[in-house]
């Protein structure tokens, strides 16, 4: 697939996603707009939602430089060691206000770009975390593949810019109901 | 009361839910699923009289579970009504009842659900 095809495809899914959530944050708002009765509790539970997703929107967006760069990274692929760019993706990423748990053993050595490949793990961790939620990290071995596992109260598997920001730093989707995860072959 | 069934068909948590809890409070009986291989069984099964099916789900396009739907021994009675960020073709296809264009307001979702 050409560079131009996979950035349209990219921007597609981005736009899906953020359009998905300012249309739920417009469902919440217009049903408070229309609601009727005083019903503080049902107020209440409206607007943490709006907030949630509002949060969520945040990071979807922040998401997008991660995924261009990483699309577009001109140096080669080469024999990286993922658990250092995953240590310093929990670095960027804690510091950005989000919490990470979980420890990182290394190295563990895939094909890659290093640095690509730690902002998409560092905006992976944020997709994953709903931009509110704690994050539990794990990352291994497993049938001759390194893979990572992101997981959150507020984890959607559903977001169809994950799949771009995966497919660009060369790994594959395996994720399943409520996490974000990803791996690739160990490089010999 | 099956006429006030209403499957939503969703995979956005917030939209599902907020949708989901008007409906109910509107005296809808009323079932969510995130996907369309879920929505085909539950329609099967449940036989809602109303379904609510977002264009882009994780598993198919929702105009080819609406056609699907359709097929289904009570499929022809069922209301399809469609919510999408994309506009539809110039010909709505013949398989749903209505659109609703996102991002969209409750008011425009709860009409095209009543069909006024």
């Amino acid at each position: 697939m050409s560079l131009h095809t996979r950035l349209l495809a990219a921007a597609d899914a981005a736009v899906h996603d953020a359009k998905s959530s300012a249309g739920s944050i417009r469902l919440v708002l217009t049903t408070l707009l229309d609601e009727e009765d005083d019903d503080r509790e049902f107020l209440v539970s409206m607007l943490a939602r709006a907030d949630a997703e509002t949060r969520r929107l945040a990071v979807q967006l922040d998401a997008l430089p991660a995924l261009v760069a990483a699309l577009t990274d001109p140096s080669p692929s080469e024999q990286i060691d993922v658990a250092a760019a995953t240590r310093r993706a929990l670095s960027r990423a804690r510091r950005s206000g989000i919490i990470v748990g979980g420890s990182v053993r290394g190295p563990m050595h895939v094909r890659g770009r290093f640095a690509s490949t730690e902002k998409v793990i560092a905006v992976l961790i944020g997709l994953a975390s709903g931009g509110a939620q704690p994050v539990r990290l794990t990352i291994g071995r497993r049938n001759g593949r390194v893979f990572i596992r992101l997981r959150s109260d507020a984890t959607h598997t559903g977001n169809a810019l994950c799949g771009h920001l995966i497919a660009a730093i060369g790994a594959e989707a395996m994720s399943a109901e409520g996490e974000i995860a990803f791996g690739w072959p160990m490089a010999s | 009361m099956a006429g006030r069934r209403v499957l939503v068909v969703e995979d956005s948590e917030v939209a599902a839910q907020t949708l989901v809890d008007v409906l109910t409070r509107g005296g809808y009986e009323v079932r969510r699923v995130g996907t369309g291989a879920g929505a085909v069984k539950l329609a099967e099964a449940w036989g809602p009289s109303i379904v609510v099916v977002d264009r882009r789900l994780p598993d198919t396009d929702g105009l080819v579970l609406a056609g699907q739907i359709r097929k289904l021994p009570s499929g022809a009675q069922v209301r399809i009504v469609m919510v999408s960020g994309d506009p539809l073709p110039a010909r709505r296809p013949k398989s749903l009842d209505a659109f609703v264009l996102k991002p969209a307001s409750i008011r425009s979702l709860l009409a095209a659900v009543r069909g006024s």
